[in-house]
């Protein structure tokens, strides 16, 4: 997510465990056994874990340490992993996300001893879009200059953002927004939860797993696209200059936009939608 | 050391005369195994802990890759036994947890270490160590702390049927595991009878102590393992609630 300060990154963060069911027994005893293991006292439940370690996070912390202790990635594990300012976590600790996140377990090797820990997480991420943090501000509050600007993004390295399938880009709230009725009536947590509960269901009768573990073969067996809904994602490739991983992740987000809408095949505007949702690559092309 | 008594009191109550003389043979040697687990990530390799009782000058020597909280064990397992009453053998005692190679972490080796001596030295019998496994790190006063990393460990545990004796402060976590034996205790002695209580035999604790039993450690509330009637459905949907056991 990338927003102004104030934009409601953190808070729409901390919803996310809401909205996701509740967790098996199996899963909540393995849950609990990392926690046990990182010397916690386990919670009881099935809430799935959120964390959010802050941005001083050494790499040992986030990844696990020499006794052999689960990091964040692991206690994370079946939950939400929330870094807050992402650009400023080391760079050596952001770069350490990359295998974990493509294959989900975590592979300690130290001295004579080697560990495997798993951290199969929803990663989410939040940051300014500028070092001042109003870049783009209709009143032209930002002072960066274009170097600043690009300077900061580029902590963030390129095989990193590919990793990430949804790009939000937040903008500050409108101040008739504020006070105004129509939001107390918006959608809760809980009717959200029921919709993502439904498109969780579809998915595992589809096949047996959710969409964003398909392999790249069972991508080409499940979302499948018409014709015009393959020129418009031929194009956004060629625009944004999306990679052969980033084109599955947009096809999985194009089938998940469906599988919430109910529709058994993937519509033009899911695939517009999932393309839409990659605002790094719009901002960097 | 020697305790005949014990050996005939073991002989009266009938049973098995090979196993009889088989723990003659065993305790002859003043020799002991108890079982525990290393903490290893999430794995949680098996830890024999041997203690051997030898004629010579006091000495009570530990091995087999101890950490410091390990190698600290020593004072807080010879204080417990002293205060619960028992006596400590006066010989030289040497303890190895074995595999030796894995280093050893943590204060649980404490419980079986205590009862490794008390085996060792012929205060309870030692016949059904091959079927449970001990945890537990002890206060000076003889009373089990609660441990940190222990679930991996009961859940290794329990999937290959052995009786677990643990803290009673760890019984929330021990909840969570599917069909496991619990046993939950809260001081050194009540573990002892644990070990003794399937066999009947009476594990000798002092009439002084006997008498001051505190009322305060008395409650102690089975927890049923909440995730068990799901976990499995082909197996019993629901593991026996814990035994506790106190003073």
């Amino acid at each position: 997510m990338v927003g102004p300060p104030g934009a409601g990154k953190t808070l729409l963060a901390q919803r996310l465990p809401g909205l996701l069911p509740a967790l098996t027994p199996l899963e909540s005893l393995e849950v609990a056994c990392l926690e046990s293991a990182a010397g916690q006292r386990p919670r009881l439940g099935g809430r799935r874990p959120f964390r959010s370690p802050q941005h001083t996070a050494s790499i040992a912390a986030l990844i696990g340490g020499s006794t052999l202790k689960p990091g964040e990635l692991s206690l994370a594990h079946l939950g939400v992993l929330f870094l807050d300012e992402f650009p400023e976590f080391p760079r050596n600790a952001l770069e350490a996300l990359r295998e974990p996140l493509e294959s989900g377990v975590v592979k300690l090797t130290r001295l004579k001893r080697t560990c495997e820990f798993p951290a199969r997480f929803q990663l989410v991420a939040a940051m300014n879009p500028c070092p001042c943090g109003y870049a783009g501000d209709p009143r032209g509050r930002c002072h960066c200059t274009a170097e600043q600007v690009t300077r900061y993004r580029q902590r963030i390295s390129g095989p990193l953002i590919d990793r990430i399938d949804i790009h939000v880009e937040l903008t500050a709230l409108p101040v008739e927004h504020l006070f105004d009725d129509a939001c107390a009536e918006s959608e809760n947590s809980a009717a959200v939860a029921l919709r993502v509960a439904a498109a969780r269901q579809v998915q595992m009768q589809r096949q047996r797993k959710f969409n964003a573990r398909l392999t790249p073969a069972e991508v080409t067996q499940f979302c499948g696209l018409r014709r015009p809904s393959r020129a418009l994602l031929s194009a956004a490739i060629v625009r944004l200059g999306l990679s052969a991983r980033a084109c599955h992740g947009v096809l999985k987000l194009a089938r998940t936009c469906a599988d919430l809408a109910g529709e058994p095949e993937i519509r033009s505007n899911d695939v517009a939608e999932a393309v839409q949702l990659r605002a790094l690559d719009k901002l960097n092309s | 050391v020697t305790n005949h008594k014990e050996v005939s009191a073991d002989k009266a109550t009938g049973g098995n005369k090979a196993a009889t003389a088989h723990e003659a043979a065993q305790t002859h040697e003043h020799l002991s195994t108890v079982l525990s687990r290393a903490p290893l990530g999430l794995a949680a390799p098996q830890v024999r802990v041997e203690v051997h009782l030898g004629t010579g000058l006091p000495a009570f020597a530990l091995v087999g890759l101890p950490e410091a909280v390990v190698r600290e064990s020593k004072e807080r397992v010879r204080s417990a036994l002293m205060t619960g009453g028992f006596d400590f053998p006066s010989g030289r005692i040497t303890v190895n947890l074995s595999p030796a190679d894995l280093p050893k972490e943590g204060g649980r080796f404490d419980l079986p270490i205590a009862i490794g001596i008390l085996a060792a030295s012929r205060k309870i019998p030692a016949r059904a160590f091959e079927r449970r496994e001990f945890y537990g790190e002890l206060s000076l006063g003889g009373e089990l702390r609660q441990l940190p990393k222990l679930l991996p460990a009961l859940i290794e545990g329990s999937r290959l049927g052995r009786e677990l004796i643990l803290p009673s402060a760890n019984a929330l976590e021990a909840g969570l595991v599917p069909h496991a034996k619990l046993k939950l205790v809260t001081c050194v002695r009540c573990s002892t009878r644990s070990a003794a209580k399937r066999h009947g035999l009476p594990v000798r604790t002092p009439r002084t102590l006997r008498t001051r039993r505190s009322r305060g450690t008395r409650r102690q509330t089975p927890i049923l393992p909440r995730f068990a009637a799901n976990s499995r459905p082909s197996a019993p949907s629901r593991s026996p609630p814990p035994e506790s056991m106190d003073c």
